[in-house]
């Protein structure tokens, strides 16, 4: 077959256009304009992705009553302390700053207190009201002007452009630049580029209820699995806990945020008990999102829940107008599938939300492969076993941020090497192998598959003989996937798109089965039924998965904080 | 319920034409699921764009019986069947639902709507947030039109833009009138006279088809009367 | 302008039918010194006003550069023979009782020639105003999207832009049949009595319908603009509003213009 590809040369290559993307384009190219720095996402630059979607806010010490160390704290407390500390502390230190450099150079405003200072609310999970907000869309605000400010520099955006593949170069020891697809077209590019970024944004898709975008497929974890990448925490996969039940629609999964139980919103079941008080009396709904998650799940699995399957939040006791004034997204959500969010209770139900897993990176993004940086959701280790509600889009500011100056102080150090073009070739024949094949289902039914399996055996509450029944019919349905097949036609094919997506979500799927399988303890997110408590003897420790090798541990190094060093809430599921 | 959909490939036909479909329509479901539903049941060629599919990225904006709108927040309970459904207008249709939205982003990027902060450079130190008391009346006008998504639905509903080659169109004029009036920028850049000229503000004829269009209540109507007036709030 | 405006439409359709405007009649108004003035600003605001709407609806739709100059260059041209023709009619004025018929008298083909152009303007009107009904209505039977339409701001535009474009035809026109007080006072007697041929009476209403909504609209925008965000949601019921008005001040001008027939 011939090379059918064209081909781009560049000093940055960023794959995702969310928060971290966004930041790491910025970054780079202002520590060093005369850098070529192109930026590529699977949808429309500045518009898809998550970052987008977040309603809370952004964590940030800012106050000075608070400090970095508690929020440092608060942080490994959620995270059950498996948190990589140094990331945690790179997190939490650098969040002022970011939220300074978001107001005062990229035009963000954030909602004011009354003496016109920064309002931070309260969150769950936080010792002290550190989120800082936009009424209750805060991730429009980021992403929307980190876009324009992509107008003012001389970046090269590329549009509806998927990465197929990482490149290696042709000793096979770094990485040298990408192979894209190009939706519009369905033709591919060759990027070359000294370093890459993947900044895809991970994204739990592969449960029945999720959360993110429904562009998210895994597609960074797939790929950094192909390119020989180090891969930690995969079994720790946050359930948000109240997702927007919406009957048939793919609205369902989409979060309600937390501030509503911040603010002090019910979780009742379909019996009208506050449930949470046999859970966590003494935090209630403001417990962290795990363990809200599991009560609620194993509710509804008790028989307890409504009869389409959920349970219900009610804020209407908060007051219909504060509700209004303070939720205006929400309600106006909530009102056009039905629901009335300031006067009565709206159906939710726990929804695959956030990874905490992924590549290994240090703190200035690096990962065991040369060439290779990765930021934001894509990378693992900063949130340990849960994550705090308002430090996601913290992790992609902060860690994007850095990633873009580390790629920019990295030209000098990288040259540009040739890509592989075997294994360009390879992946070119790999994705356009569905297209037009006569005989073969289509992916949909396979994706649906999946997450019915996800969500039974690898969701909120797990145990080995359902995982590794789980592992088994992952393996089944990458077969089918394999041999799935998608109406011909290059251009704008969304059915063959999809034969991709759903090739990567099952490599995220079996990577989050196979470390689940592996930790035999309840940690955090991670509840295993046959092994119900906390385990510190043996299990601070974190999962490491990379391709040709078994799964392995390596421990968590407890650099700044131990967990005996605070009178820690050893939670576990009941 | 019925749907009848604009299908066009500029590669394959020689026209748009109707296609007809009919869907499973269940409780709360969008037209974004219904095009799903096609996609998956009956028509795995049909083109449409999604990301959020929850009125947030603006991406899934189309016109249905005949009024621009997000696909992901239309409820099929509030349509008449048939439903149809068309692609933006004033803008090139690269495939059925899809169309090429640079021309929108470039009338965007013509108004400078990047805001420029002192030093404007990410790589320097961030000094502190401006103080702003939320009852002085700073803001202004600001809060209410500062949450577009550039969905580009009041562009697609804007008859001038559609009559008038070079006009900045309703989302542009708007950016710039949340910049002009945006009192934290010190950078003193003369916003107003930026989109002062042809194709500019005095090319708008107050229609306010945009206003009626904008899924997020942001009115592209105001900001141009005030950018005219040069009433910048500040 | 709109004063201007409405104060000539009410002399001229409403306290008469335009068929008893003839030359004599002229004449009277322009003895003194008064209506004169009144005639010759109004005859340069309305054409200053319609000539710029034209030639700014035109300009965008017309390249920079050379084709644009000559674009502003034939509007400059234009402007300038209409106003300077008007002017001259309303300064040279009704030729004194008694004197010579005038230079241009007998030449029928004149008004044969302005009425030929505004029957032609009028079957346009008609058929064109057919033809958009007819779209509407099989596009609203076969439940089709209606395009821009199903917004009422795209009506109002449209509107006032067919009544602009109306009454500058028509008040280019008017020009030419004016000049003809001076220059040959039967050939204008013949015109206005030409322009109440049945053919062209609803070309009559509609000019005065043109008119008032034209103004009213127009005062609309400038209220909207003036009010900005207190008016933001009044930009709709204005234009109700502005429709209703303008059907009612029709009315007693279609009762005169009937009423002159009998």
């Amino acid at each position: 077959m011939r090379r059918e590809w064209d081909e781009l040369a560049c000093d940055v290559l960023i794959l995702g256009s969310g928060g971290a993307g966004l930041m790491a384009a910025l970054h780079a190219y202002d520590t060093d304009p005369s850098l070529e720095v192109v930026l590529a996402a699977k949808g429309l630059v500045g518009k898809s992705g998550c970052t987008r979607l977040v309603q809370g806010g952004f964590n940030a010490a800012l106050d000075p009553a608070d400090s970095p160390e508690r929020h440092f704290r608060d942080t490994l407390e959620g995270g059950q302390f498996l948190n990589d500390q140094e990331l945690a502390w790179t997190l939490v230190s650098e969040a002022p700053e970011v939220i300074r450099k978001l107001e005062t150079k990229v035009g963000c405003f954030f909602d004011r207190r009354e003496d016109g200072t920064i309002h931070q609310k309260a969150f769950a999970g936080q010792s002290f009201d550190r989120t800082v907000h936009r009424g209750d869309l805060t991730g429009i605000e980021i992403v929307s002007r980190l876009h324009d400010q992509l107008f003012a520099r001389r970046i090269r955006v590329l549009d509806e452009t998927r990465a197929v593949d990482l490149l290696h170069d042709r000793a096979g020891r770094r990485i040298a630049g990408a192979l894209l697809l190009r939706q519009r077209e369905g033709t591919f590019l060759l990027v070359r580029a000294r370093v890459v970024i993947l900044a895809t944004g991970g994204g739990p898709r592969m449960y029945t209820f999720s959360a993110p975008s429904l562009e998210k497929t895994g597609d960074g974890y797939a790929m950094a699995w192909r390119a020989g990448c180090e891969l930690i925490d995969m079994e720790m996969m946050q359930f948000h806990p109240t997702g927007l039940l919406a009957g048939a629609s793919r609205l369902s999964g989409m979060v309600l945020e937390e501030g509503l139980r911040g603010a002090g919103a019910w979780l009742l079941n379909a019996r009208g008990e506050r449930y949470m008080a046999r859970y966590d009396p003494e935090r209630m709904e403001r417990a962290t999102r795990d363990l809200v998650s599991r009560a609620s799940y194993l509710e509804i699995a008790a028989g307890r829940g409504t009869a389409a399957g959920g349970v219900l939040l009610d804020a209407s006791h908060l007051g219909a107008a504060f509700v209004a004034r303070n939720f205006p997204g929400m309600v106006k959500r909530c009102a056009e599938v039905g629901y009335d969010l300031t006067t009565g209770p709206v159906e939710v139900t726990p929804t695959a939300h956030f990874h905490m897993g992924g590549v290994r990176i240090d703190v200035d993004c690096h990962t065991a492969l040369p060439g290779l940086l990765v930021a934001g959701e894509d990378a693992g280790g900063v949130h340990g076993a849960n994550r705090l509600g308002g430090n996601g889009v913290a992790e992609s500011c902060v860690f994007g941020a850095r990633a873009g100056r580390t790629a920019a102080r990295a030209r000098a150090e990288r040259p540009l090497e040739a890509p592989d073009e075997d294994e360009a070739q390879r992946a070119c024949e790999g994705a356009l192998a569905p297209l037009g094949r006569d005989r073969g289902e289509r992916s949909f039914e396979i994706r649906d598959r999946l997450q019915r399996v996800m969500w039974e055996r690898v969701g909120l509450v797990r145990d080995g003989g359902g995982l590794e029944r789980a592992l088994a019919e992952i393996g089944e349905l990458e077969e089918r996937a394999a041999r799935a097949a998608a109406p011909s036609g290059r251009r704008w094919n969304l059915a063959w798109q999809h034969t991709l997506d759903v090739r990567n979500l099952l490599t995220a799927a079996r990577l989050t089965a196979t470390a689940a399988l592996y930790r035999r303890e309840s940690r955090g997110s991670h509840a295993r039924s046959d092994f119900p408590d906390r385990d510190d003897a043996r299990w601070l420790v974190h999962i490491h998965q990379a391709a040709g090798r078994e799964p392995w541990t390596e421990p968590v190094h407890l650099t700044r904080l131990s967990p005996d060093d605070v009178a820690g809430r050893q939670a576990a599921p009941s | 319920m019925i749907f009848r959909v604009r299908c066009f490939d500029p590669m394959t036909d020689a026209r748009p034409a109707w296609r007809r479909y009919t869907v499973d329509a269940e409780p709360r479901m969008s037209v974004l699921d219904a095009l799903f539903w096609i996609l998956e049941h009956e028509d795995g060629s049909l083109g449409f764009r999604y990301s959020c599919r929850a009125g947030m990225c603006g991406s899934c904006a189309m016109v249905v019986n005949g009024r621009e709108a997000l696909a992901c927040r239309l409820r099929l309970e509030a349509l008449r069947a048939p439903v149809h459904v068309e692609p933006l207008r004033s803008l090139p249709i690269i495939k059925d639902l899809v169309v090429d939205m640079a021309p929108f982003f470039d009338t965007y990027g013509a108004v400078d709507p990047f805001y420029v902060g002192e030093p404007a450079a990410m790589t320097g130190s961030a000094g502190a947030p401006a103080v702003v008391r939320p009852d002085s009346g700073a803001r202004g006008l600001v809060e209410q039109q500062v949450g577009c998504i550039s969905c580009g639905a009041c562009y697609s509903a804007c008859p001038v833009v559609a009559g008038h080659p070079g006009y900045l169109g309703p989302a542009a004029l708007n950016r710039a009138y949340v910049l002009a009036a945006d009192v934290r920028e010190t950078a003193g850049r003369d916003r107003v006279r930026l989109v002062s000229g042809d194709g500019g503000v005095h090319a708008c004829h107050d229609v306010g088809s945009c206003v009626a269009a904008c899924p997020v209540d942001v009115n592209p109507l105001l900001s141009i009367m005030r950018l005219r007036k040069g009433a910048v709030d500040r | 302008m709109v004063a201007f405006a409405f104060g000539h439409l009410f002399m001229m359709h409403y306290q008469r039918a335009p068929s008893a405007t003839g030359a004599a009649f002229v004449a009277g108004r322009w003895a003194g010194p008064a209506w004169r003035a009144f005639d010759g600003v109004l005859l340069l605001l309305a054409l200053t006003h319609g000539v710029a709407g034209a030639h700014g609806a035109l300009r965008s739709r017309v390249r920079p550069g050379v084709s644009r100059a000559a674009l502003d260059g034939a509007f400059a041209v234009g402007l300038g023979a209409f106003a300077c023709l008007g002017v001259w009619a309303v300064l040279a004025g009704p030729r004194a009782p008694g004197s010579a018929p005038g230079p241009l008298s007998g030449a029928t083909w004149i008004p044969a020639a302005l009425l030929a152009g505004l029957a032609a303007l009028a079957a346009l009107t008609y058929a064109a105003g057919l033809a958009a009904a007819g779209v509407l209505c099989a596009r609203i039977l076969r439940r089709l999207p209606l395009g821009r339409w199903v917004y009422p701001g795209q009506w109002a535009f449209a509107l006032s832009r067919l009544a602009g474009v109306g009454v500058l035809g028509f008040l280019l026109i008017h020009i030419l049949d004016v000049a003809l007080v001076p220059l040959a006072p039967d050939l204008y007697d013949r015109t206005v009595t030409g322009y109440a041929t049945p053919f062209l009476v609803p070309m009559e209403v509609a000019l005065v319908a043109a008119v008032v909504y034209h103004a009213l609209n127009g005062l609309r925008l400038t209220t909207l603009e003036a009010l900005d965000i207190r008016a933001a949601r009044a930009h709709t019921p204005l234009f109700v509003l502005v429709l209703v008005l303008t059907a009612l001040l029709v009315l007693p001008s279609l009762a005169v213009l009937l009423a002159s027939r009998r």
